[in-house]
């Protein structure tokens, strides 16, 4: 493994160092990348054209483009790395690698590699290849890289690209919230308990400051959200501040509602009731992609400073004169007249609680911190944008 | 039609689609049923419904796409042919997997699975598509265009006999006045991106309240052929597309002009019939006869025989009637100074003492006198828009007008009484 050139990336300050390796060991250095590639999607299922096709180009001693890695969590300085630092670093850590692009033919590699014919086989792994590999590459870098080298291939969501940046909080606990994977098979049912989908999709709605859900779009309009998000994240991390205001929102409400249900007069289908309890009623997908859009947006107006102006005013939320099943009454009535008269119920529902949450939480508002007249003055903008 | 998708720039047509191991999606194959294997798929369509109750046929099935931009996802409406319950229509939307419409009732969610696994097959009068990523997942709403309504025919209900799309498509078109009277417009050639907005949706509303069923028919029989050709060339070519009402207006008058040439003709036949009879060889009473013949022939009185032959249409012509009035004082009011109006004494004689939406003509005896005033407050309405349109500033008297136009159209087609041919004569 040699490195022949090291380049210093400005725009996700990380350096570039290209080497030149043979296909044995660079397939011995990914051995363990390709078990536990959380950010690369999964192996295109065999196509019979190309990857075949490079394959037999492969044995033949075809020179591949470079395939690109990143090495995580290195720390360098800008004009701090020589060419023997760079493999050493590399080679000293070579689980903390990465594929960034090339996944699909490092599998083909291997493929050639085990080639039954041990002529065939042995060129295969002595041919050299050439290998760029970003060091000191933070998260965002990673992503922003896939990002821009996914193009014109096929390209990955921006929630898949935001899952496998905030994969790390699953494991951690992010002021005592733990977070339920689709793929664990469990439901979110504790009040610590966040869905990891739903919450990634209501901050996706914050940093888009839209509450549709995500559709697939051109990959490169997602860059201008990443790079929102890495503006914002050199400061803090808004994920965390996300989920910190959702909890301070739900402790409140659940301090304020409890166990508090729908009237039984009132449920005149179970099919038609939105939420039996205040917690019902906020634990929905529509409602965390309404809140995120919310916030974004009024940040957006300078009405919310900073994301955790939510954790301190959420504390005075309040339900006025009213009571907690006339709120759950007004919630479930005009969540029924949406499902009753729109075209697309779930968009309109997602619609509503982001004019629900831009009333709650707008100083400037006649239905401030107030839950029950918010739903009214939400529900009359929703029907002047919809009718 | 068919169903195609687009990955990496190659177009490959759906020909097969099923349900996945994992019963919450349907594979596309572009291979036919017999050759598809489980990794080829092209891409998948997630379902949420259940598992159907009974072992239906897909091929007893059939299903056409409409457009229409106001149908809220939650409305599902039996479709009924007389007392024969023919099949279900609903939005596209409560096919997708956030929608739980469907699956309040059992009939609704076999009817929505069949529906949907016919359009992942591309099995449907209309066409859909798009640019995919293999093996990727998409609700059955990305493949198909947006305002999407899914009806689902049941084959043997329909006097379906044999799998063929012509056989299909004629069986739409024929009863096309009954669903473009509700502002479904047939996608057969297209989807929904150029159709235009469809405001008249009162009798949807109504249908949804009253929770009843949504009632089609085939065009009259006695409705002439050439007139049913025009229209259903209107209704599925030209309308869902033209979005200035004043030029909807002409085209839909059209097919009152065509009616009107065919009586003109019978006119004439039953005028050169009598003619031959000796009665007629003395001058005079030929010349009784020639000018019973120009009178009839003269539009306004032909109009007047078709509005007033058609007499269990009153209360559409009556609306209608009431909106031209409004349109016509409209352009009275804005008229250059000095010009004399080109409306008739009709215009005179009707006066609207109720909101336009709200006027009921009963079935009395003063019927025949009010149809006289419809047929002649459309015919001023046809010249006054022929030389004034530009004048009127509210489109949405227009736009009103137009869709009452287009609904009584629709409803004679499927109610038409072939007006009496006589030339009555002075004795």
């Amino acid at each position: 493994m040699n490195a022949v050139s090291i380049l210093y990336d400005g725009r996700i300050r990380a350096h570039n160092v290209l080497f030149d390796m043979t296909v044995e060991e660079y397939l011995g250095a990914v051995e363990g990348v390709l078990a536990r590639n959380p950010y690369q999607r999964k192996r295109v299922a065999a196509s019979k054209t190309v990857y075949s096709l490079l394959r037999k180009d492969i044995e033949q001693g075809c020179v591949i483009p470079p395939i690109v890695l990143a090495l995580a969590n290195s720390d360098v300085a800008e004009n701090d790395l020589s060419a023997a630092k760079a493999v050493q670093l590399v080679s000293e850590n070579v689980g903390e690698l990465l594929i960034l692009d090339g996944l699909q033919r490092t599998h083909t590699l291997i493929e050639a590699a085990a080639n039954v014919d041990p002529l065939v086989k042995a060129a295969v792994k002595s041919s050299k290849m050439r290998v760029e590999i970003y060091i000191g590459l933070n998260r965002i870098g990673i992503l922003y890289r896939m990002l821009t080298l996914n193009t014109g291939q096929t390209p990955m969501s921006l929630r898949q690209q935001i899952e496998m940046l905030y994969l790390d909080y699953l494991d951690t606990n992010v002021a005592g919230v733990t977070f339920v994977r689709e793929v664990d098979e469990q439901h979110a049912t504790s009040f610590g308990e966040l869905n990891f989908k739903e919450t990634i999709e209501g901050f996706n709605s914050y940093l888009e400051r839209n509450e549709l859900p995500l559709d697939r779009s051109d990959l490169l309009e997602n860059i201008k959200s990443l790079e929102n998000l890495s503006v914002e994240n050199s400061q803090k991390d808004i994920f965390r501040d996300y989920v910190l205001s959702w909890i301070a929102f739900l402790k409140k409400v659940n301090e304020l509602c409890g166990a508090a249900e729908l009237p039984q007069e009132q449920v005149t289908s179970i099919a038609l009731v939105w939420g039996k309890t205040a917690m019902q009623v906020f634990r929905k997908p529509q409602v965390l992609t309404g809140f995120g859009a919310a916030l974004g947006k009024l940040r957006d107006l300078r009405v919310l400073t900073e994301l955790s102006d939510v954790q301190v005013s959420a504390a005075a939320i309040c339900l006025g004169n009213s009571s907690p099943e006339d709120f759950l009454i007004a919630m479930n009535d005009a969540m029924l007249w949406i499902a009753s008269n729109t075209k697309k119920i779930g968009n309109a529902q997602r619609m509503f609680f982001f004019f629900y949450f831009r009333e709650l939480f707008n100083p400037g508002g006649d239905s401030y911190l107030n839950l029950v007249s918010s739903i009214e003055s939400a529900q009359h903008k929703l029907e002047s944008q919809l009718l | 039609m068919s169903l195609s998708v687009t990955i990496e720039g190659t177009n490959y047509p759906v020909r097969n689609a099923s349900l996945d191991q994992d019963p919450e999606r349907f594979g596309l194959y572009s291979a036919p049923e017999s050759e598809s294997r489980a990794d080829a798929a092209l891409c998948y369509v997630r379902n949420s419904l259940k598992p159907a109750k009974e072992q239906y046929k897909l091929s007893d099935f059939r299903v056409a796409l409409f457009t229409h931009k106001e149908w809220p996802e939650s409305y599902v409406f039996s479709l009924k042919e007389g007392e024969r319950s023919i099949g279900l229509i609903f939005s596209l939307q409560a096919l997708a997997s956030g929608s739980r419409i469907l699956q309040t009732k059992r009939l609704w969610n076999d009817y929505g699975l069949l529906a949907l696994a016919k359009l992942c097959a591309g099995d449907s009068c209309s066409p859909g598509g798009r640019e995919c990523i293999r093996g990727e997942t998409y609700e059955i709403t990305e493949l198909y265009s947006d305002d999407t309504v899914v009806a689902i025919f049941v084959a043997a209900e329909c006097a379906i006999q044999t799998g063929e799309l012509d056989e299909f498509c004629r069986f739409l078109y024929d009863r096309i006045p009954s669903f473009v009277r509700f502002g479904l417009f047939l996608q057969n050639v297209e989807g929904s991106q150029r159709v235009r907005q469809y405001r008249a949706n009162g009798l949807l509303l109504e249908l949804a309240k009253e929770r009843s069923n949504l009632r089609i028919r085939s065009f009259a029989f006695d409705f002439p052929i050439s007139s049913k050709n025009f229209l259903i060339k209107l209704l599925a070519e030209t309308d869902p597309y033209e979005k200035h009402p004043a030029f909807r207006f002409f085209l839909y008058y059209q097919v009152i002009e065509s009616l009107l040439q065919v009586m003109f003709d019978e006119y004439y036949v039953e005028f050169v019939r009598l003619a031959s009879d000796p009665k007629f060889n003395r001058a005079t009473a030929m010349k009784d006869l020639v000018a019973a013949l120009q009178a009839v022939l003269k539009e306004n009185v032909r109009l007047k025989i078709l509005v007033s032959e058609n007499s269990s249409l009153s209360k559409e012509f009556g609306i209608l009637r009431d909106h031209c009035v409004r349109v016509l004082d409209v352009l009275e009011r804005t008229g250059p100074a000095g010009e004399t109006p080109s409306t008739s004494s009709a215009k005179e004689a009707v006066v609207l003492t109720q909101p336009v939406a709200a006027v009921q003509i009963p079935p009395t005896a003063d019927t025949s006198h009010k149809l006289e005033d419809a047929a002649s407050a459309l015919y001023d309405m046809r010249n006054a828009l022929f030389h004034s349109f530009m004048r009127i500033s509210s489109q949405d008297d227009l736009e009103e007008l137009v869709d009452q136009f287009s609904m009584t159209i629709c409803d004679l087609a499927v109610k038409y009484t072939k007006p009496k041919i006589a030339l009555s004569i002075r004795s």
